[in-house]
């Protein structure tokens, strides 16, 4: 006689470590990150320097942001191609628009984060409501973006005030203000993302939207609500930005909408699984940036970045395709 | 017995494009009982649970809770109603845990919104311990078994507590074993005083459990009785108008020679040793009870298993199965019980479904002669009665069984030499059923062989010239044709396999 036994299962802590070994979509970024960092430092010896690798993490930032930005979007089973809009927009903006006061910074920074969210609720109303494919979709509207902030600003121009510019890109305790910031909206995007329910309702709908719907999720709404975090952020980065250059630049967001998509999946996470979170996006921009970084310590073109970017999307394509492969084997 | 039932639909009515999958029809659910739909495939059952879930809007009709006209527009309404509802497709996240699938939608809250996941872990093992299943809360569902993955939507059906549990087809992927925990769970919740509505094509669980009986006819309810005033026949003749089968449907030409033989044919902790040989115009079973095996002979001998030993010869040739391919090429087709996903591209319609891999043999100079294809696939198309007989169809839209006759229609135009079938017949309508059958001694009858793997006695009786029982990854039995009988079978399924305990397995 098999005596039942209880479904009670003890797990040590090898043995969670393995669980999350196995399971965390952005275990290959992390071992990718270490294994250059470790090879840069060993044939670069100023790449190790604590000022360059301070100096790699500030530059991580902007990245970072449209990355985890792009995340929502992407573990809600969309693309959201107009991050790099928004987020040149929100350059334009606070360089025609702030005044050197405290309040018009505050003003008009809460008032450019609004804009953003706005533009991703619209985004999400579009795509959830009238059904049609985000890729498109926001490919459209992220052009027409363009359009509107070169329209207002035809070539860099402008200033964002001086003690903005401080402000935003100062250090407290020797941590980059930027650093710490970003640090935060990571944790803090970490937890909505696993540990909410919304969180939760948001990648089921991005895993499957009918079996979310059967379960009594208001796909829609999640949706939207999906979109409005990614422009909210789209739009926080393009604030940081705006306050690094000094200035407006209606191109500056350019490579974003590619880039923070080449972060998120190169951070594992994946358009159509619900798995993937945002510490694998923020460690995908700043493999990208670290890459970025030794490349022009080597004297290698700009052109080749851009191959290069490309090559890197194709492989963690092609990597999460393969790693989901392997486990359904298994 | 109350006045009037607590779960009343009046008159629905749904429409498809070019379908009335519905038309004014009344059914009702009293608490504290079994209710069971039963119907041909593509009936209407689904449908109609899907509009009192919320999954659809009805054209026409009303529904009434408790006496209450409701309006069930989301799914979250029929669940805040009280109703859950286990569909027939199964609706888990793969990537998920068990627990995040059972709580999805209505997690227990904790603070700052997060799930508070202690709760959800706990609850959920107390309710898959009621179910009666092993799996753990933090298994990820992609890991499961599909037998697991049905008791875990169980499972969640129960997480609510609700006052009516509709369940479509929940048997379908267990076995005898799991079906009769299933029947005695859903006795217990009927006695807590919940309505139970339940679906299922076999006839015999249906009057196990159940107290009331609506048949269904294309879209329309044909009667609805209490169970204790039907018989079998009558059911069957309600729902096809045509009588209940149960005779032997024998093959017309004599066993010839062998056309599949696998020596000590093993899969690594799968099975082992295996020996077994299928002959021209035979259909061989291999049956045991779930996980000795079985299953896994058929999955490796489609090439999605690797083979750990041993040989298999074809038309007395030696052939390596490596990968699906090979398998195809050596002449052996294989249908897999989880038809529609590892069988069907469910956007593409029926025509492209069943013509896909056989596009070589109509080709000429890399173009598809189209109208011979069509002429095949309309064959196949009435010879399984597919509903609508339309090729343009979206598989996707098919009710349940008919997507499952599709997959099956799709290797049959491959004309292979020895098909592998698992669980031909899960899922599919009584009607239906004899013509799978039919199809399968067409089969046999034009010199080819049959290997399947069923858990249903009752049609491995009917059907098998000869039956194989596995137990513990090892053939530790074989019957001829002509002396089946379901005592024997079951005694030898678990493992009591001395020739004197046959005699003695009908004493209870
Ligand atoms: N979304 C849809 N679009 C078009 N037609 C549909 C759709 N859903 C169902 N149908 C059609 O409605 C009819 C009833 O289907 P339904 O799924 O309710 O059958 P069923 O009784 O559950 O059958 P089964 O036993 O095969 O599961 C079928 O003809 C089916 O093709
Ligand atoms: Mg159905």
């Amino acid at each position: 006689m098999k005596a039942k036994r209880p479904a009670v299962r003890v797990h040590s802590r090898g043995e969670r470590f393995r669980r999350w070994l196995r399971r965390d979509p952005a275990v290959p970024i992390y071992l990718i990150v270490l294994v250059t960092l470790a090879v840069a430092s060993l044939v670069a010896p100023t790449f190790r320097q604590p000022v360059n690798l301070v100096n790699v993490l500030v530059q991580s930032v902007a990245l970072g942001l449209a990355g985890t930005a792009q995340t929502f979007a992407i573990l809600a089973g969309d693309v959201d191609l107009t991050v790099g809009g928004i987020i040149s927009l929100a350059t334009v903006a606070a360089a025609k628009a702030m005044a050197d006061t405290p309040q018009s910074m505050f003003l008009v920074s809460a008032l450019i984060l609004l804009g953003g969210g706005v533009l991703g609720l619209i985004n999400g109303f579009i795509i959830s409501r009238v059904k049609v494919e985000s890729m498109i979709i926001t490919l459209a509207i992220n052009a027409a973006l363009f359009g509107v902030a070169l329209h207002f600003m035809p070539y860099p121009s402008g200033m964002v005030p001086y003690r903005f510019m401080t402000a935003v890109t100062g250090q407290v305790g020797g941590v980059p203000l930027p650093v710490l910031g970003w640090g935060i909206i990571v944790v803090a995007s970490w937890y909505v993302l696993n540990r909410t329910r919304f969180g939760v309702h948001l990648r089921a709908v991005g895993a499957d939207p009918e079996v979310a719907f059967r379960a009594g999720i208001k796909v829609e709404r999640v949706k939207m609500a999906a979109h409005t975090a990614t422009g909210l952020l789209a739009a926080l980065a393009g604030l940081f930005l705006a306050a690094r250059m000094g200035s407006g630049d209606a191109t500056a967001g350019g490579t974003f909408g590619l880039d923070s998509m080449t972060a998120t999946i190169a951070g594992g996470a994946n358009f159509s699984s619900g798995v993937g979170n945002v510490t694998g996006t923020a460690a995908g921009a700043f493999l990208i940036v670290v890459l970025g970084n030794i490349f022009n310590q080597m004297g290698i073109s700009t052109y080749y970045q851009t191959l290069f970017k490309g090559a890197l999307l194709v492989m963690a394509v092609a990597g999460g395709a393969i790693r989901k492969r392997w486990q359904e084997k298994k | 017995m109350t006045a009037s039932p607590f779960l009343e639909m009046k008159g629905i009515t749904k429409r498809f494009p070019g379908v009335v999958a519905l038309q004014e029809v009344d059914f009702a659910c009293r608490l504290g009982s079994v209710h069971a739909l039963v119907g041909e495939n593509g009936a209407g059952k689904s449908t109609l649970i899907k509009v009192l879930g919320g999954v659809y809007q009805p054209d026409a009709g009303e529904i009434r809770l408790d006496g209450r006209a409701v309006q069930i527009n989301h799914p979250d309404r029929a669940a805040r109603l009280g109703i859950s509802v286990i569909h027939q497709e199964l609706n888990l996240i793969p990537a998920f845990t068990v627990a995040q699938n059972i709580f999805l939608g209505h997690e227990p809250r904790g603070p700052l919104g997060s799930v508070d996941r202690r709760r959800a872990e706990e609850e959920a093992r107390r309710l898959l311990d009621l179910v009666g299943v092993e799996v753990d809360p933090d298994d990820l569902v992609s890991e499961l078994s599909l037998a697991q993955k049905q008791m875990v939507e169980i499972a969640r059906a129960l997480s609510r507590d609700s006052k009516v549990i509709v369940m479509d087809e929940p048997t379908a992927a267990l076995n005898g074993n799991e079906v009769r925990k299933l029947l005695e769970l859903i006795r217990q919740l009927a006695q807590q005083g919940r309505g139970i509505i339940f679906i299922s094509h076999r006839l015999e669980e249906v009057f196990e459990v159940s107290q009331e009986i609506t048949v269904l006819r294309d879209g329309r309810v044909v009667a609805t009785r209490p169970a204790a005033e039907c018989s079998m026949e009558l059911v069957v003749r309600l729902m096809t108008g045509k009588e209940h089968a149960t005779f032997r449907i024998p093959g017309r030409r004599p066993p010839g020679k062998a056309i599949l033989e696998l020596r000590a044919f093993s899969s690594g902790r799968y099975f082992q040793g295996v020996n077994l040989c299928v002959r021209e115009g035979e259909i061989v079973g291999l049956i045991g009870l779930e996980g000795q095996g079985q299953r896994e002979v058929l999955r490796a001998l489609s090439g999605a298993l690797p083979i750990t030993g041993g040989q298999v010869l074809v038309d007395g040739r030696p052939c390596k199965i490596a990968a699906p391919r090979d398998a195809i090429r050596s002449g052996l087709a294989f249908v897999p019980e989880e038809r529609k996903s590892e069988g069907l591209c469910l956007v593409r319609d029926v025509l492209e479904n069943i013509a896909l891999p056989t596009l070589r043999e109509r080709q000429l100079g890399g173009f598809v002669r189209r109208r011979e294809e069509r002429r095949v696939v309309r064959r196949l198309v009435e010879m399984l009665r597919i509903q609508p007989p339309s090729l343009a169809q979206r598989t996707h839209n098919l009710s349940g069984g008919n997507q499952q006759k599709v997959v099956i229609a799709k290797w049959l135009a491959a004309r292979p030499r020895v098909l592998l079938f698992s669980e031909p017949t899960r899922g599919v309508d009584v009607g239906a059923k004899e013509e799978i059958y039919q199809l399968m001694r067409q089969v046999t009858d034009q010199g080819g062989g049959v290997l399947m793997v069923s858990g249903d006695l009752g049609e491995v009786m009917r059907l098998c010239d000869r039956v194989l029982v596995m137990f513990e990854g090892r053939v530790v039995k074989e019957f001829p044709g002509d002396r089946l009988e379901r005592q024997a079978l079951m005694a030898a399924q678990w493992g009591m396999m001395r020739p004197r305990e046959e005699g003695a397995a009908d004493v209870p």
